[in-house]
C-alpha cells in the first residue's frame, strides 16, 4: 500500500454548486501542489470500482457537495452499517460509507478516512458556483490542505507550504 | 376492502420508481403498474442547438451507458452530413460500443442482480447487497468489478475519459486509436475470459433453484427486437431490424432502422413519464415488444462468435421453447453473460483488425440533409436518436427512443404476473417484495436515460386501499 492520501472529489462540474468539490482540489492543486503525499481524482460518482483505488492508498478523503450542510465540515468517516447501505448502495453508485467498507472488505483497506462536506445551494446547468458554494471551496481547500500538511508532518515529510492567511 | 401496496421507489435500479400492486378483499393481487415518476425531457433542451453539439449533449442523458448515446447521436450527425465513416473511425466505435456493454452488465450482473441470485431472494435484505456478497464470495465480487474496469479502461483509452468521453462526433472521431493502447487493452483479455468462465459456473448451477422465479418473474410471450447482421449474427452497431414473436416466428425481416417510425408508435400512459413503444401492425398495447439482451439473443440466427455461440446454443436448449426462443425475463441475467462472453470476443478481434490503427478518423463536409437517424445497441437495447435540423444545422425537432421505455410494456406485465404468484396477503413477506422488484431488475432499467432522470432514494413500502388512502407504510433504508 503506497503511503498516499487519495483525495476524491464528487460531482458534476457542469451542474453549478454539485462541481465544488472539484473547485476544492483545484484551489489545492494550483496553490499548493498535491505534494508527493496525495493523488486527486475527480468522479460523477462512487462507483464500485474505486473501491480499489481507495485501498491503493493510505488514506482516503471523499469530498462532495451537499445542500444540507450550512458549514464546511472535515471529519473521519464513520463504520458503514451494512443494514443502513442495503438499498443505498446497489444503485449505480455508492453513497461514501459504502465505498469505504467495500474497500475494507474486498481489498483489504485499513486506512483513515474523511468527508469533507461542502454547503451547496443551486445545482443548476453551468459551471458557476454560487456565493455560498466560492466561499466553502476555499474553506475546504484550507481545511484539506490543514489535514494533508498534519499527515505529511506525522510521516517526517517535509511540511507543504500554509495556506495563505485572507 | 380492496387495498393497494405501494413499492416506493423500486431499488437497485438506476432512476426513480415505484410499483402499486392493488389487492382485492381477500389479498390477491388485482393489478400491478411500474410508474416512472420523473421527468427531465432531454429532447426539448436540445432544440436551437447545432447538431454537431448533439453527441456532447446527449453523453448527459445518462452516466452510466453514455457511449451509447455518444454513438447513436453520432450516428445521426453522419446522416446528417451523408459522409461514409472512415473504417478506423468504426472499428473505435464498435469497440466502445462493446466496451460499454461490457461495463453496463459486469455492473447488472455482479453486483446489481448478483446478491439475488447468489444469496437467495429470501435472504435477510441487511446482508442481501454487496457487502453481502463480498463477504461469501469475495472473488466472484472482486472479479465483477474488475471486468467493469476493463470496459472502463477502454474506453477510457479510446475517448480520454471513462464518463462522457469527447471522441466521437458527426463524421467520425476525435483521436486516433494507439498502438500502446491496444496493446495494453490486450492484456485484459485473459482475464476477462477468466471471470466470465467463473461466473459462467457459479451461475448455471444456481438455476435448478430458480424455477420457480423462472417460470413466474416475467414469462410470458411477446415480441422480440433487435438488429442483426447480414447473416443473423449479432450485431450492436450497424445493420437491420429483425422482430420475432413468443414462439420465435420473424413477425419482420429486414427493416430499415431509419425508417422505425414507420413501424414503431409511441403511446403515452396518464400514470408514468416514460413512453410506451408498440409496433404499429399490431396496434397498442398488442404490439408490446422487447429488446434488450434476451431479445438480441431471440432475434438473432447466430451469436457469431464461438464462445458465445456455445453458451447462445445451451440457452436455447436448456430454457427455449421448439424454435429455441426464450420468454422468460429471469433469463436477462444468462442474456447478459452471453452478451458479455460475445464482447470480450469482438473485442479480441477488433483489437486485432489493424483498420484500427488507421489515421483517417473523421469525414468533414458541410451540412446535406435534415434529417438523421442514428441506432445502436445499446446495453438495455436498440437505441434510437432522430433529428432534424434547419438550414443552419439548429435542431427543430429530437426523438430519443430509449431501450428501457421499448421494454416498459414487458415490464408492467411482469411485475403483474410476479405479483400475482408471489404476493399474498395485506401485509406481504420482504422475499415477496424483492421478487417484484426483481422482475424488473431483470430488465436492467435505467430510467435517467429513458425519462431522462437523477438519483436515488430509500426503499419505502405504503399499503394503500382502492381510493388511494395509506393503511401501512413499510420503509427499509
Amino acid at each position: 500500500m503506497a503511503a498516499t492520501t487519495l483525495l476524491l472529489a464528487v460531482g458534476n462540474v457542469l451542474r453549478g454548486d454539485d462541481g465544488v468539490a472539484a473547485r476544492v482540489l483545484d484551489h489545492v492543486l494550483d496553490r499548493w501542489g498535491a505534494g508527493a503525499g496525495a493523488q486527486a481524482m475527480t468522479v460523477h460518482g462512487l462507483t464500485p470500482e474505486l473501491a480499489e483505488a481507495v485501498a491503493s492508498a493510505s488514506a482516503v478523503v471523499i469530498l462532495d457537495a451537499d445542500v444540507t450542510a450550512a458549514t464546511v465540515t472535515l471529519e473521519p468517516l464513520p463504520e458503514a452499517t451494512a443494514g443502513r447501505s442495503a438499498s443505498r448502495v446497489l444503485s449505480h453508485s455508492l453513497a461514501p460509507t459504502a465505498l469505504i467498507a467495500l474497500a475494507r472488505q474486498l481489498y483489504g483497506f485499513t486506512g483513515a478516512a474523511w468527508l469533507c462536506r461542502l454547503p451547496a445551494r443551486q445545482l443548476a446547468y453551468g459551471t458557476a458556483l454560487s456565493a455560498v458554494a466560492e466561499a466553502a471551496a476555499g474553506e475546504g481547500a484550507r481545511q484539506l490542505r490543514a489535514l494533508l500538511g498534519s499527515r505529511e508532518r506525522s510521516r517526517g515529510d517535509e511540511p507543504c507550504p500554509r495556506p495563505e492567511e485572507s | 376492502m380492496a387495498r393497494r401496496l405501494l413499492i416506493d421507489p423500486v431499488s437497485r435500479i438506476e432512476g426513480h420508481a415505484k410499483v402499486t400492486i392493488e389487492l382485492d378483499d381477500d389479498g390477491a393481487v388485482r393489478d400491478a403498474r411500474f410508474h416512472v415518476t420523473e421527468f427531465r425531457g432531454f429532447e426539448k433542451l436540445c432544440e436551437g442547438r447545432p447538431f454537431e453539439e448533439m453527441p456532447g449533449l446527449m453523453a448527459r442523458v445518462c452516466g452510466i451507458c453514455p457511449v451509447s448515446h455518444i454513438l447513436a447521436s453520432s450516428k445521426a450527425g453522419d446522416q446528417l452530413l451523408g459522409v461514409d465513416v472512415p473504417p478506423a473511425a468504426v472499428a473505435q466505435r464498435r469497440l466502445a460500443n462493446y466496451a460499454q456493454l461490457l461495463q453496463s452488465h459486469a455492473l447488472s450482473f455482479f453486483h446489481l442482480s448478483g446478491p439475488d441470485l447468489l444469496l437467495g431472494f429470501d435472504a435477510d435484505p441487511a446482508t442481501r447487497h454487496i457487502f453481502g456478497l463480498a463477504a461469501t464470495e469475495p472473488d466472484f465480487a472482486r472479479r465483477g468489478i474488475r471486468l467493469r474496469q476493463f470496459g472502463q479502461r477502454l474506453i477510457e483509452l479510446l475517448g480520454g475519459r471513462r464518463v462522457h468521453p469527447p471522441w466521437s462526433a458527426p463524421g467520425g472521431v476525435n483521436q486516433p486509436f494507439s498502438a500502446a493502447a491496444r496493446d495494453e487493452a490486450r492484456g485484459w483479455l485473459p482475464e476477462a475470459y477468466q471471470t466470465l468462465e467463473l461466473a459462467r459456473s457459479r451461475f448455471r448451477p444456481l438455476l435448478d433453484g430458480f424455477r420457480e422465479e423462472v417460470d413466474h418473474l416475467g414469462d410470458f410471450p411477446s415480441l422480440f427486437l433487435g438488429t442483426i447482421g447480414a447473416d443473423g449474427e449479432l450485431e450492436y452497431y450497424d445493420g437491420d431490424i429483425r422482430i420475432v414473436d413468443g414462439e420465435g416466428n420473424v413477425v419482420a425481416d429486414g427493416l430499415s432502422p431509419q425508417r422505425y417510425a414507420t413501424y414503431l408508435g409511441e403511446a403515452s400512459e396518464c400514470w408514468t413519464f416514460i413512453k410506451n413503444p408498440f409496433y404499429k401492425p399490431m396496434g397498442y398495447p398488442a404490439g408490446m415488444y422487447r429488446v434488450g439482451p434476451l431479445a438480441r439473443l431471440n432475434v438473432a440466427t447466430t451469436a457469431g462468435t464461438p464462445r458465445a455461440d456455445r453458451e447462445l446454443r445451451e440457452l436455447r436448449h436448456h430454457a427455449g421453447d421448439a424454435a429455441g426462443t426464450v420468454c422468460a425475463s429471469f433469463h436477462y441475467h444468462w442474456a447478459r453473460l452471453i452478451e458479455m462472453v460475445h464482447a470480450v470476443e469482438r473485442i479480441e478481434e477488433l483489437l486485432d483488425d489493424a483498420a484500427l490503427l488507421g489515421t483517417t478518423i473523421r469525414a468533414k463536409a458541410m451540412l446535406n440533409h435534415r434529417e438523421g437517424v442514428g441506432v445502436s445497441e445499446a446495453p438495455r437495447g436498440t437505441l434510437f436518436h432522430h433529428y432534424r435540423v434547419d438550414d443552419h444545422g439548429c435542431i427543430v425537432t429530437a426523438n430519443l427512443l430509449i431501450a428501457t421505455a421499448q421494454n416498459n410494456l414487458a415490464m408492467n406485465q411482469a411485475v403483474k404476473q410476479t405479483a400475482q404468484r408471489f404476493v399474498r396477503g395485506h401485509t406481504p413477506a420482504e422475499g415477496m417484495l424483492n421478487r417484484v422488484e426483481h422482475a424488473i431488475r431483470c430488465y436492467d432499467p435505467c430510467l435517467s436515460c429513458s425519462t431522462h432522470a437523477l438519483g436515488q432514494m430509500p426503499l419505502v413500502l405504503e399499503l394503500r386501499d382502492r381510493q388511494g388512502g395509506l393503511l401501512e407504510r413499510i420503509a427499509r433504508d
